[in-house]
């Protein structure tokens, strides 16, 4: 199978950047994504309804046809619990979704010590995650 | 990820992105300088703008046909970027956006936000903008300094809060970093922080415009060492605060440099994804970029057939090969690195980050 350039552009800068954020920012100009498709906020609690910040979420972009996701980029959940990330693409008019991955990366710093979670973005562009203890 | 990545490797594989966009040269992103004119008259400025043109501009009828030019031409259309001067100061700006919004292109700006207030907001968020900067250069006395005017921080600042009301989908912060900044890179993180402002850009001012004739706001070697420093430190832990900071695209860097202190690998896409046309008509590959990379004018070229046909001292680079970076051990990597830092002649660059920081 031939990718197309924009797929395997896109998988070495994921390699070397460790994370994707498609954004030109060119010289003293302002910051423009490729394909901005939206936003999304997560709100992430415990099962006893308390925000949990300082958590990993890789925001994951994939298409339809390939197992892997083929960008990744990476936010955290603030003191409120809340992640919010731009979504951007470079497969307009083809088929993707985004989903996330919710990491607890700090042991019990932040209040407990939680299960990795995977959610779907679904409309609206808002989620709330309940995480259980580990 | 990227720690697991040879330098070696990393390097081949970014020449066979470039070497694609270079081929591909889809146009990305495309600056207007609508204007010189500019509501202040900052040391620093690049482009020597002030209060009159002195020079003419094309007309608002000229940009009009411009904008449907541009959204005929391509497909997709290309980013716009409304720059100057300062674009708040076209008298016929509601016009233009109304032409750029009436072709559905997606467009942004970059503002001293010295005049944008709540109603200015509200105008351009009418006309769908997706993306602005407002340039900060530092705390109060610093920045005041560098804009040549009393109350260009309290003005920036009232900006800023405004457009982090405003809930825009991207937007960013600028400083233009002079040595007198230095000192305060981490109280004007904790100011952007408590603004709300998502990401951060530092520039080291290149010599251009009156930047060129003032020797003070250049960072010397040292200087250019504790910046890149001082962002390959923080970036961390302030991404972890919610503030993105990244070094511009100013110069080529080893990747392992790179990776410190930029989110992308980046180069330089001017003539490759990114086009300018400036105020008085001429066509280039971005907005600081001099003469002998000038490829034509609008007002007698047709822009989509010069992007298509011309613009190879962007893309090719042969020249760098007879330039004074002819022996470095960088050259296939960095193959000039940024167009703008090509000021004086296209034997020398003006400012080489690999070179004057000894980076391997």
């Amino acid at each position: 199978m031939k990718w197309p350039a924009r797929v395997w552009k896109k998988l070495l800068t994921a390699v070397l950047a460790g994370g994707i954020s498609f954004v030109i920012a060119a010289c003293y100009g302002t910051p423009y994504n490729y394909a901005f498709v939206g936003t999304w906020t997560i709100h992430v609690k415990s099962k006893t309804n308390v925000p949990i910040p300082g958590l990993k979420v890789s925001i994951l972009e994939y298409v339809v046809g390939y197992a892997a996701p083929d960008s990744e980029n990476v936010v955290y959940t603030d003191s409120n619990g809340v992640a919010f990330t731009q979504l951007e693409t470079y497969h307009s008019g083809e088929d993707y979704h985004h989903a996330a991955l919710i990491q607890d990366i700090d042991s019990l710093q932040n209040g407990g010590a939680f299960r990795d979670t995977v959610i779907a973005k679904n409309a609206p562009d808002s989620s709330t995650v309940i995480l259980n203890p580990q | 990820m990227m720690r697991c990545v040879p330098s070696a490797a990393a390097h081949a594989a970014l020449r066979r992105i470039r070497n694609a966009d270079v081929k591909d040269h889809q146009l990305l992103y495309l600056f207007l300088e609508l204007t010189r004119r500019c509501n202040l008259s900052c040391r620093h400025c690049g482009s020597d703008c002030t209060s009159s043109v002195a020079s003419e501009e094309l007309t608002t009828d000229s940009w009009i046909s411009i904008i449907s030019h541009i959204a005929e031409a391509f497909s997709p259309p290309p980013f716009l970027v409304l720059s100057g001067g300062e674009p708040l100061a076209h008298p016929d700006l509601p016009r233009i956006l109304s032409c750029i919004r009436g072709h559905n292109l997606r467009w942004g700006m970059v503002s001293n936000g010295r005049a944008l207030d709540k109603s200015a907001l509200d105008m351009l968020v009418s006309h769908g903008i997706g993306s602005i900067t407002i340039s900060l250069d530092g705390l109060e006395q610093s920045h005041n300094w560098l804009r040549n005017s009393a109350d260009a921080f309290a003005r920036a600042v009232s900006a800023i809060r405004l457009v982090a009301a405003a809930a825009l989908p991207t937007w960013d912060v600028v400083t233009c970093v002079h040595p007198a900044v230095l000192d305060e890179l981490d109280a004007v993180a904790e100011l952007l922080l408590s603004l709300s402002v998502p990401a951060w850009r530092l520039f080291r001012i290149f010599p251009a415009g009156r930047a060129r004739t003032n020797a003070a706001l250049l960072l010397d070697t040292e200087q250019t060492r504790r910046m890149i420093g001082w962002v390959a430190a923080r970036r961390t832990p302030l991404q972890r605060r919610g503030l993105s900071v990244n070094l511009s695209c100013e110069g080529w860097l080893p990747y392992a440099t790179e990776r410190a202190v930029r989110h992308v690998p980046t180069f330089c896409r001017a003539g490759i994804n990114i086009g300018a046309i400036l105020s008085n008509g001429t066509i280039t590959g971005c907005t600081n970029n001099a003469s002998l990379f000038h490829e034509g004018n609008i007002l007698k070229d047709n822009f989509a057939w010069l992007w298509e046909n011309r613009f190879e001292k962007f893309r090719k680079r042969h020249w760098v090969g007879s330039s004074s970076c002819a022996p470095c051990k960088h050259l296939k990597d960095c193959r000039g690195g940024s167009i703008h830092l090509w000021q004086s002649s296209m034997e020398k660059p003006d400012f080489c980050y690999a070179e004057t920081l000894g980076l391997d």
